[in-house]
C-alpha cells in the first residue's frame, strides 16, 4: 500500500503519533521552503507551524492526485508567499538583459578541493546565495539540496517548467560569473 | 510567469551545469567545469537554520489540545435515548391517548392554515441554510486546500 495513504489514513483516524510522524518526516522540506523565501528564524518558525496546521485542518480535501511531500509542499509555499506579499516582498528581481550573461569558457588549473578547503571563498560564496532574490534562491535549494525534480517543483510551486528551468539556469551562471569576477576563481 | 526557452548556447551551458550537479551526487558522468562543481557542492551544504528537535511533537500536542473531543459514544448514546423516548411516547399514546389526541387536535389550528405560504417559506429557507454545507464540500474537494 502507498506509505502516503497509509500514513494519510492513520491522521484522519486520529491514531496516536501520526500526525508527529507525519510532520517529522515532512518538516525539513517545509523549513527549507519557506526559511529560503522569508529567511527570518522566527517568521520561518511560525509560518511551518500554521502550515502543519493547515495541514491537519484540510487533510481530508488531499486526493493523492501528488505525493504527500508536494501537497505539503505547496501549502508552505502558498503561506509563505502570503506571507512575503503582505510585507511587499518581491519574489524575484528586476528582469536583466540576458544577452549580458556571458556563457563561461571552461579552463584548467582550477583545483577544487583546495577551492572547496577555502573557508573565506565558502563564506562568500554562500552570500552570494543568501542575497539572490527569494525565488531563485527557493529553487535552487529544492532542486539542489532537496533533490526535487523539476516537474516536483512545478508541483510545489505551480510555476511553468520552463520558468523553473530558467530561474535555475541564470542563477547558477550568475553565481559561477561571480566566482569568476568578484572572488576571482578561474573556473 | 512563462519564460522563453533557452538558446542552443544557453543549453549547452545548461548540459553542463547539470553535469556538475550530478558529478557531485556521485553519479559517474563527463568532467563538469570546477566552477560549477564548487557551486554544487555549496548549493548541497545544509541551510544555517533547522526546525527545533521537539518541533513535531510540541505541533501534535498542540493539534490534540486544540482537536474537539470524540463525540461518538455521546451522539450514539443520544439517538437510543431518543429513539427510546420515542417509544414510550407511542406507548403511552397507544395505551390511553385517544382522549388526549382528541384534546390536543381540538386545541390546534386546522391542517390548511397550518401548510399556508409562510410555513413553505421557512421550510424552503432552512433548506436553503442547511444544502450548501455538503455541496460546497463537494465543490471544493479539489486536492488543494484553499490557503
Amino acid at each position: 500500500m502507498n506509505p502516503d495513504r497509509v500514513l494519510v489514513d492513520a491522521v484522519l483516524a486520529r491514531r496516536a503519533g501520526a500526525f508527529e510522524r507525519l510532520v517529522a518526516e515532512h518538516q525539513g522540506l517545509c523549513w527549507h521552503i519557506i526559511q529560503r523565501l522569508v529567511r527570518h528564524p522566527e517568521d520561518t518558525r511560525e509560518l511551518c507551524q500554521e502550515t502543519f496546521l493547515r495541514v491537519h485542518q484540510y487533510l481530508h480535501q488531499y486526493r493523492y492526485e501528488s505525493a504527500l511531500k508536494s501537497w505539503i509542499g505547496r501549502v508552505a509555499y502558498a503561506v509563505a508567499l502570503r506571507h512575503l506579499e503582505k510585507r511587499q516582498v518581491p519574489l524575484v528581481e528586476a528582469e536583466r538583459d540576458t544577452d549580458e550573461d556571458p556563457l563561461l569558457q571552461e579552463s584548467d588549473g582550477f583545483d577544487l578541493e583546495s577551492a572547496w578547503a577555502d573557508a573565506q571563498l565558502r563564506e562568500r560564496l554562500r552570500a552570494a546565495i543568501e542575497a539572490l532574490a527569494p525565488l531563485p534562491r527557493l529553487l535552487l535549494t529544492l532542486y539542489h539540496l532537496d533533490e526535487l525534480s523539476i516537474p516536483e517543483i512545478v508541483q510545489v510551486s505551480g510555476l511553468p517548467a520552463g520558468t523553473i528551468k530558467s530561474h535555475l539556469f541564470r542563477s547558477r551562471l550568475r553565481l559561477r560569473e561571480l566566482l569568476q569576477t568578484r572572488f576571482g576563481v578561474t573556473a | 510567469m512563462n519564460t522563453p526557452p533557452l538558446s542552443p548556447d544557453q543549453e549547452r551551458e545548461w548540459e553542463l551545469q547539470e553535469r556538475a550537479l550530478r558529478q557531485e551526487r556521485g553519479e559517474a558522468v563527463a568532467a563538469a567545469p570546477p566552477g560549477y562543481r564548487l557551486l554544487a557542492r555549496a548549493l548541497r551544504e545544509p541551510l544555517d537554520s533547522a526546525p527545533p528537535a521537539d518541533f513535531a511533537a510540541l505541533l501534535a500536542r498542540r493539534i490534540e489540545r486544540a482537536a474537539l473531543p470524540d463525540m461518538r459514544w455521546e451522539r450514539r448514546a443520544t439517538t437510543a435515548l431518543v429513539a427510546m423516548l420515542l417509544l414510550l411516547a407511542a406507548l403511552g399514546l397507544a395505551w390511553q391517548g385517544q382522549d388526549w389526541l382528541r384534546q390536543l387536535l381540538d386545541l390546534m389550528p386546522s391542517l390548511p392554515r397550518l401548510f399556508n405560504g409562510w410555513v413553505l417559506l421557512l421550510l424552503v429557507g432552512l433548506g436553503m441554510a442547511y444544502w450548501p454545507a455538503p455541496l460546497r464540500e463537494r465543490l471544493h474537494g479539489a486536492d488543494w486546500p484553499q490557503t
